[in-house]
């Protein structure tokens, strides 16, 4: 009964948001302008909070074992924690669905009632958000509808979630990454129905700006937990692994990153308004295109939702449309849209049009990987995949060059080219730095790797050019833009330690009975096997293994597990990780051999802490960029 | 004015070349590395040289488990044609007898010499080529 | 060249668009081939007239049905069964997490669809299954899983899931 009020909810909001549509669009009542657009606003904040409670309820539905309703018999289960109990919502497609619904109609809601009532684009823009709104929620609704009841009578008990899935991270990983996916919904409504209006003297990046920016801070936090959670979870120590569901949600990204650093230069100097437009688009189609990628099964991942091509053929078609119709309008509104400004060459707006054209390069290089397979099967049937040698070697040159301009630009100068000399001296510093380290660290390391040291170089590139530039700051008052020093940082910081963690880390395979000892190497001088233990948790039976590790001086104890779920009798290992500030001491368990004796895979991961830090600064660098906005 | 020019070409001609020099770089990277992928039949038919790297899909013939130390030995099947595995390691979670398995590594003198061992994160994991060939006993 | 942009922007989402749906389109029939053929798991059970069952019985194309005498969705299902087993639908019935004396009289009194019952009162054979409750309904061709339905069986369910495996398995014999 309550599923159903739920349900109602949800169908209702459709309803409304038709009615905004067809009022709007079809008919135009002898209403004054003003009078139609506070209507329909009113329409539309009320499909918004209907869907809200819906939301509510369903979620009150999954707290109460609500097992009749198919899709929480089919996740939940009465002996989860409660907070697992509503993070399952969001672990198969149609509650992660609803879940992104409601975050696309959130960031809609706050937009467009902040957006001053006078303002030319309010009406169109929200047009556009009911549009898109509309189109999920019919895909919601029609083809995977969460409310859907098991009838005559409900599940007896639910099916429970995944216990890979039961884990802190991944369950705020979801919330994140989509609260960034859809928050870009805002810059393609808002262009779109700029391009539609066709005023082309009003000013559209102010209003926009900061909305994009904490969209982009989502973004980033949810594609790092997501690596964070591969990590610790998976068991292999790889942190990234261009598997096609994370490559789509890096284009996303790139291309966010893109449109920032585009939109400084169209809102300070007037040029590249018409990249900028462009990337604004772009970057919530490539959202669409990932919500397509992963939810209709035709690409093969350890990670794809299992899922029938019925919906993938809906999802393309709406995501095909919506993207088709923002950019016909903007290919209709190119002719006028020429500035009359020239790029100066050498000038900071310069390398920011040439930095568009090199994240355009990386994002069509991962298009291409992405789809790749999909060409070759279709050509000759051939399986092939596209795998980490192709990424690394097409991103080596792609981050040295944009280490290079991060080096070079930052002290250029806006509408003016930057003297040779200035150019000179701001690289010469750097890169002698660069140079040195890299041979200590080659003689250090005694393991060559082009891409490696490539990477190696590039980070280094990009933190002695700030270190030096905050230097210049501390002692000669020179100005430093904070924010983005901190998010540049944290790229450099990025290049490096991805690069030097793939050089030193290594692996070794044990095999030890309890209460056997040896030692590894002179790195990790004794591995000791105390003791295994079997006993029983709250949903899990365990074995656990003690171990005490001698390494590099320091005494580790690690208890690496392996774990069988009582509902499905699934088994999973839960790798134990010690992690200092230099490297990972990272420990899985295996299996019992007939001798009693165990296998152990022990992994030595460096700079991992390096990693996360890195995309902690990064965000920081956006926050501060937002706020120092704020008080200027 | 003819400076103008000069400079715009020189523009010109470096862009091109750049944009030459990225394009070749990722068809040669595509085409030179890509992991292709094969069941065992296809893979023993296909005769191929132990320098590649390839990836071999099958299920995990029932009884072919064995361990040794960390090394692990099994064989992978598609019904048709079995293949020799060997791997140095702790193998995945979902990774047992009777169940798809996908292996990235190199066929080494009739043995089939793995890197990875990839097993699903759910128990309905099948390669499709598989089931199709399995549909058909 | 501001004219090719412009055609540019518009041709290559649209190339995009057709090139996927090609994909999906080919797609859909692999996708029905593709649900993963588990083995039967082995088991050592008898049924619910005290014979061991022999794991040759569950050749051929059969249905299992997980049922027991307490679940009320399972009477509600029971009618299409029993259709079923009128038109040489072979079902084997998995007795689960019941006493034998009540599901015998269960039997007696709403009719009997069955070739026999497995008689599971610990429900091991339904945890190595998979089985989450009652009524659920496999489809088993050569002792390998190939279906799984949740809830009642009924008209819609058989005609949508199970029966173009059944055509496709027979097809290819």
């Amino acid at each position: 009964m309550i599923g159903e009020i739920s349900h109602l909810l949800s169908l209702s909001a459709v309803l409304l948001l038709s009615l905004v549509l067809i009022f709007n669009l079809f008919f135009s009542f002898n209403q004054s302008h003003s009078n139609q657009l506070i209507l329909s606003m009113r329409l539309f904040n009320q499909a918004c909070w209907l869907v809200f409670i819906s939301f509510g309820i369903y979620i009150y539905l999954a707290i109460s074992d609500d097992f009749s309703i198919a899709y929480i018999a089919n996740h939940s289960n009465s002996q989860l924690p409660i907070f697992y109990k509503v993070t399952s919502i969001w672990s198969a497609h149609e509650g992660s669905m609803f879940l992104w619904i409601v975050f696309l109609i959130a960031w809609s809601f706050l937009f467009i009632n902040a957006l001053d009532k006078n303002h030319p684009l309010k009406k169109p823009t929200l047009l556009m958000l009911s549009l898109i709104i509309l189109g999920f929620l019919l895909f919601l609704l029609i083809t995977s509808n969460p409310f859907e009841r098991i009838l005559p009578f409900g599940a007896i008990e639910g099916a429970d979630i995944n216990p890979v899935l039961q884990d802190p991270a991944l369950a705020i990983h979801p919330p994140m990454l989509y609260l960034g996916y859809v928050g870009f919904v805002i810059s393609f409504s808002f262009i779109t129905a700029y391009l539609f209006h066709g005023d082309f003297k009003l000013d559209w990046e102010q209003d926009i700006k900061n909305w994009s920016l904490v969209a982009w801070i989502f973004l980033t936090i949810g594609i790092a937990l997501g690596s964070w959670w591969a990590y610790y979870e998976l068991g292999w120590g790889g942190y990234w692994f261009w598997d096609p569901v994370e490559n789509v949600a890096l284009m996303p990204w790139l291309a966010a990153t893109a449109f920032m650093h585009s939109l400084f230069a169209s809102s300070k100097s007037d040029v590249l308004k018409t990249w900028t437009m462009f990337l604004g688009i772009l970057i919530f189609a490539l959202s669409l295109f990932g919500a397509f990628i992963v939810r209709s099964g035709i690409i093969d991942s350890v990670h794809s939702f299992a899922n029938d091509p019925e919906r993938g053929l809906y999802l393309l078609s709406f995501s095909g449309s919506i993207t088709l119709l923002a950019l016909s309008v903007f290919a209709y509104r190119l002719p006028s849209l020429k500035s009359s400004k020239l790029v100066v060459s050498g000038s900071k707006e310069s390398f920011l049009s040439m930095n568009n054209i090199l994240m355009i390069t990386s994002i069509f290089s991962i298009f291409l990987g992405v789809t790749y397979p999909l060409i070759i099967e279709s050509i000759n049937g051939d399986k092939v995949s596209i795998g980490p040698p192709y990424y690394n070697t097409i991103f080596a040159p792609l981050i040295l060059i944009a280490a290079v301009f991060i080096m070079i630009s930052v002290d250029a100068l806006w509408q003016r080219s930057m003297s040779l000399r200035s150019l000179f001296i701001t690289m010469a510093i750097p890169t002698f730095l660069s140079f040195v380290s890299i041979y200590l660290i080659w003689a250090f390391a005694s393991v060559f790797s082009l891409l490696a040291y490539i990477g190696i170089f590039s980070g280094l590139l990009i933190i002695f050019s700030y270190i030096n530039r905050i230097i210049n700051n501390f002692f000669n008052k020179k100005y430093i833009n904070k924010g983005s020093a901190v998010a540049h940082l944290g790229l450099g910081l990025l290049f490096f330690a991805v690069s030097m963690n793939s050089i030193f880390s290594y692996e070794k395979n044990l095999n030890l009975a309890p209460g056997q000892s040896i030692s590894v190497n002179e790195s990790v001088q004794e591995f000791y096997f105390k003791d295994i233990r079997v006993f029983s948790a709250s949903n899990h039976d365990v074995i656990s293994a003690e171990v005490s590790l001698l390494h590099d001086g320091k005494e580790i104890s690690l208890n690496p597990q392996k774990r069988k779920y009582a509902t499905r009798g699934q088994i999973t290992s839960e790798s134990a990780i010690h992690a200092s500030f230099l490297k990972d001491t990272y420990l899985t368990i295996g299996d019992q051999l007939e001798n009693s004796s165990w296998t152990f895979s022990l992994k030595i991961n460096y700079f991992i802490k390096w990693i996360w830090f890195s995309a902690a600064l990064m965000v920081l660098g956006i926050f501060l960029t937002i706020f120092k906005k704020k008080a200027s | 004015m003819l400076q103008a020019r000069k400079n715009r070409l020189w523009k010109l001609i470096i862009i091109l070349s750049l944009s030459a020099g990225g394009i070749l770089l990722i068809l040669f990277s595509l085409n030179s590395k890509l992991d292709l992928f094969y069941t065992p039949s296809e893979m023993l038919e296909a005769n191929i040289k132990s320098g590649y790297r390839i990836k071999l899909g099958g299920m995990v013939r029932n009884g072919s488990i064995k361990r040794e130390g960390t090394v692990i030995t099994f064989e992978v099947t598609d019904f048709k044609k079995d293949v020799p595995v060997t791997f140095d390691g702790v193998t995945p979670d979902l990774f047992k007898e009777d169940s798809g398995v996908v292996i990235l590594g190199y066929f080494i003198n009739g043995m089939f010499e793995a890197e990875e061992i990839f097993a699903k994160h759910d128990e309905n994991y099948m390669p499709p080529e598989l089931s199709i060939e399995e549909g058909k006993q | 060249m501001n004219q090719s942009l412009r055609i540019l922007i518009i041709l290559l989402p649209i190339f995009i668009l057709v090139f996927f749906t090609k994909i999906l389109l080919v797609d859909e029939d692999l996708k029905l081939s593709s649900f993963e053929a588990k083995n039967f798991p082995a088991f050592e059970l008898d049924d619910l007239n005290g014979r061991s069952v022999q794991s040759e019985s569950l050749n051929g194309i059969k249905l299992l049905n997980v049922w027991a005498s307490w679940c009320i969705t399972c009477l509600v299902e029971h009618p299409f069964l029993t259709k079923l087993s009128k038109n040489n639908v072979e079902i084997i019935g998995l007795n689960y997490k019941d006493s034998k004396s009540k599901a015998n009289s269960w039997l007696e009194k709403h009719g009997n669809p069955y070739l026999f019952s497995i008689y599971d009162p610990r429900g091991d054979l339904a945890f190595d299954l998979g089985v989450t409750g009652a009524p659920e309904t496999y489809l088993l061709i050569d002792s390998k899983v190939v279906g799984h339905i949740q809830g009642e069986m009924n008209q819609q369910k058989w005609e949508t899931i199970f029966m173009p495996l059944i055509q496709q398995a027979t097809q290819k014999k």
